[in-house]
């Protein structure tokens, strides 16, 4: 699972600090260009596989308000 | 209808995609923070990811936790509107009050914050959460 | 052009809810709201002399009362919150219980573990610990498991206190927080003497109180209780003290919101609080067993304070206590002062809650995640540290940061601000960091509702006669 997160709404801060509270669930590999940030979600908890994408991207949007 | 609010229907554009609404908005008229905002209050109720271009168009993909019929996606979307609109609204009112608010603030605080000769240890005591305290007191080296 | 002053706001029914710093308020129809942000408000119409009157125009807000309330509201604030030491000290004397019940915050144990006893020791260091604080006035706050197990150190903290107290000369208060099964005549006389005010739990009628409140020896626990508060109002008559109660509420306590305010009722008691439950102790465990959404809580909550109202307008005198200490905080510039509901909140600079053992918590909260096994809210113990080093600790400055409404996403937009307040220890519990994400959060979207709910009961004639005879008495 691949999200891509627009640089110029979102931070890789932001977006590495959320990947640490989600870390329970998935383990997540960060990489960023000029103008994205690439997270990859590998080996997610099967109960949390329908979900994730989603809450984990409300999550940093919410920590971007922050 | 005004032509102020005619202008404004023409700075947000829907369109649905995939199941998600695609609310589009002019940067001018929708900054940054009010965006931030207006999606803040809705993570709890709906799924919300932001793309495009800062400078010419900045993209809301909203979706409903809950499956939403076509009916129920609109009217979220038209909350998530009014929500952003209520926020371009808060984000003026902070910017044209904040010098002035500062300064009344200050003036309250100053005045229920008596200056006080003290004692070093009434100054502790005075200072229970050692804001005070300087830095290289509490961290520097011993010497 | 008329410009604003600064104010919140949010759209509640068909019109605009407005609120400032001073926690003013005001609800104004959609083209009056439409005018006033836009300058065109003329002076001489009333919805302008209103807003002027509670300092929501530039002009008001700007004016020497406006600046002179403001002060005094710091001033309050700086007095009662931030420059004294913490004037509630909660001690828990004992972890023995004869009581399980489902929730237990305490996590409490059976009666036979006379090893979770404070003992005299520790309970000299706190008294001193407690004489330490720069506060005026002093709470002594007995909880447990049940304190009345452990009554001789009860009975050595009050005298020590009241010993010390001769020269420190604070203004003093002592409540004990029980089941009252334990309560014997002799206690009882013992307490009444030392005007002891007590509080204790009634979650509702038998069935439900029993079924959440199991004794250990099989009996009614509510009988035990409801023989105690009886006992406990006819001996306190003299003092004009009135016996508390306090209900946890359960997913078995929704559907019975009559049941429950009528039970409190029929023993007399003035006020109850509708509290959700917490994610403390044993509840944590069994939060799918005993929880609800927070859209259940207020659907509960709202039918029983409508219920409340009702009976108010029949005569029958019943408060609910959050009701109150919002309509004090709207109406009045005298808050409350209740820990869970003001910014920053009390932990560590409020309160302090002691554990048996002489471990020093931020608050009830901290300390009950500490019982839980997680140390984090823990300051220290009167054992090996200074009072100095207890309230100088970062915990208790992280938490008052996590507390500042002013400074807290979500919390520093909300119209709600000037009557609010977050626990940071239960964002730590559900969220796993001190700082929530407010919108998903339990007790926000709770407190959201409830406020929803009141501001639009103090646009009723009926209720709001109702409330403000509550802040008159």
């Amino acid at each position: 699972m691949t999200i891509r997160f627009n640089k110029n709404f979102y931070n890789l801060k932001t977006v590495e600090k959320a990947s640490q509270a989600y870390q329970g669930l998935a383990d997540f590999k960060i990489s960023q260009n000029k103008k994205v940030i690439t997270v990859k979600l590998e080996n997610i908890v099967p109960t949390a596989k329908r979900k994730i994408e989603d809450e984990f991207c409300n999550y940093v949007l919410a920590m971007m308000k922050q | 209808m005004s032509s102020k609010n005619r202008r404004n229907i023409k700075t947000i554009k829907t369109q649905k995609q995939n199941g998600q609404l695609v609310i589009s908005l002019n940067p001018k008229i929708y900054p940054l923070e009010a965006i931030y905002g207006a999606c803040y209050v809705f993570v709890d109720r709906a799924y919300l990811f932001l793309d495009g271009d800062p400078k010419k168009e900045i993209k809301v993909f909203i979706e409903g936790k809950r499956k939403l019929d076509s009916k129920k996606l609109e009217e979220l979307a038209g909350e998530f509107k009014n929500e952003l609109l209520d926020y371009v609204l808060r984000t003026a009112i902070a910017k044209n009050t904040k010098k002035i608010r500062e300064t009344i603030v200050e003036k309250a605080l100053f005045s229920a914050f008596p200056s006080e000769e003290t004692s070093e240890e009434e100054h502790i005591e005075s200072d229970p959460l050692g804001i005070a305290v300087p830095w290289e007191e509490k961290y520097g080296e011993k010497k | 052009m008329i410009k604003t002053g600064f104010f919140r706001f949010k759209k509640l029914g068909q019109k605009y809810l407005l609120t400032n710093d001073l926690g003013d308020f005001i609800f104004l129809q959609k083209k009056d709201f439409k005018n006033f942000k836009e300058g065109k408000l003329k002076e001489e119409a009333s919805v302008y002399k209103e807003l002027d009157k509670k300092h929501f125009t530039s002009k008001s807000w700007r004016c020497e009362n406006c600046q002179a309330r403001l002060t005094n509201r710091y001033a309050s604030y700086r007095g009662k919150y931030l420059s004294q030491g913490p004037g509630l000290h909660i001690i828990v004397v004992t972890l023995r219980c004869d009581h399980a019940c489902r929730y237990c915050h305490a996590s409490s144990k059976n009666m036979t573990r006379t090893d979770l006893d404070m003992q005299e020791p520790t309970a000299k260091k706190v008294v001193d610990m407690i004489f330490e604080t720069t506060s005026p006035f002093i709470n002594v706050e007995f909880q447990g498991g049940e304190p009345l197990a452990n009554f001789g150190i009860v009975k050595f903290i009050v005298n020590r206190v009241l010993e010390k107290n001769k020269k420190a000369k604070k203004e003093l208060r002592f409540s004990l927080v029980s089941t009252l099964s334990l309560l014997d005549d002799k206690k009882l006389n013992w307490l009444h003497g030392k005007k002891i005010s007590i509080c204790s739990s009634l979650d509702g009628p038998e069935k439900l109180h029993n079924k959440n409140r199991p004794k250990l020896d099989g009996k009614s626990s509510y009988r035990a209780t409801c023989q105690g508060i009886k006992k406990t109002k006819k001996k306190y008559k003299d003092l004009h003290y009135q016996v508390n109660a306090l209900i946890t509420t359960t997913g078995d306590s929704l559907p019975l919101w009559k049941e429950i305010v009528d039970e409190y009722v029929k023993l007399g008691l003035r006020d109850i609080h509708l509290r959700p439950l917490n994610p403390f102790g044993m509840a944590k465990g069994l939060q799918k067993l005993l929880g609800y959404s927070a859209q259940d809580f207020v659907t509960f909550y709202k039918k029983a304070l409508d219920y409340i109202i009702e009976l108010n307008l029949r005569g029958i005198d019943i408060r609910e206590r959050i009701a109150k200490m919002i309509a004090q905080k709207a109406f009045t510039d005298n808050d409350p002062n209740f820990l869970d509901l003001r910014s920053p909140c009390g932990a560590g600079i409020g309160q302090l809650a002691y554990h048996y053992n002489g471990d020093v918590y931020t608050c009830d909260e901290g300390r009950m995640l500490g019982q839980m096994g997680d140390g984090t809210f823990k300051l220290g113990n009167v054992h090996k540290n200074t009072y100095k080093e207890i309230i100088s600790s970062e915990v208790t400055k992280s938490l008052c940061l996590a507390s500042t409404l002013e400074g807290l996403t979500g919390c520093s937009d909300c119209v709600y601000l000037p009557y609010c307040g977050v626990c940071p220890v239960f964002n730590y519990s559900e969220e796993g960091n001190i700082f929530a994400q407010a919108p998903n959060n339990f007790r926000c979207q709770v407190n959201k509702s409830i406020l929803d709910y009141l501001f639009r009961k103090f646009e009723t004639p009926e209720a709001l006669k109702i409330f403000k005879k509550w802040l008159s008495k």
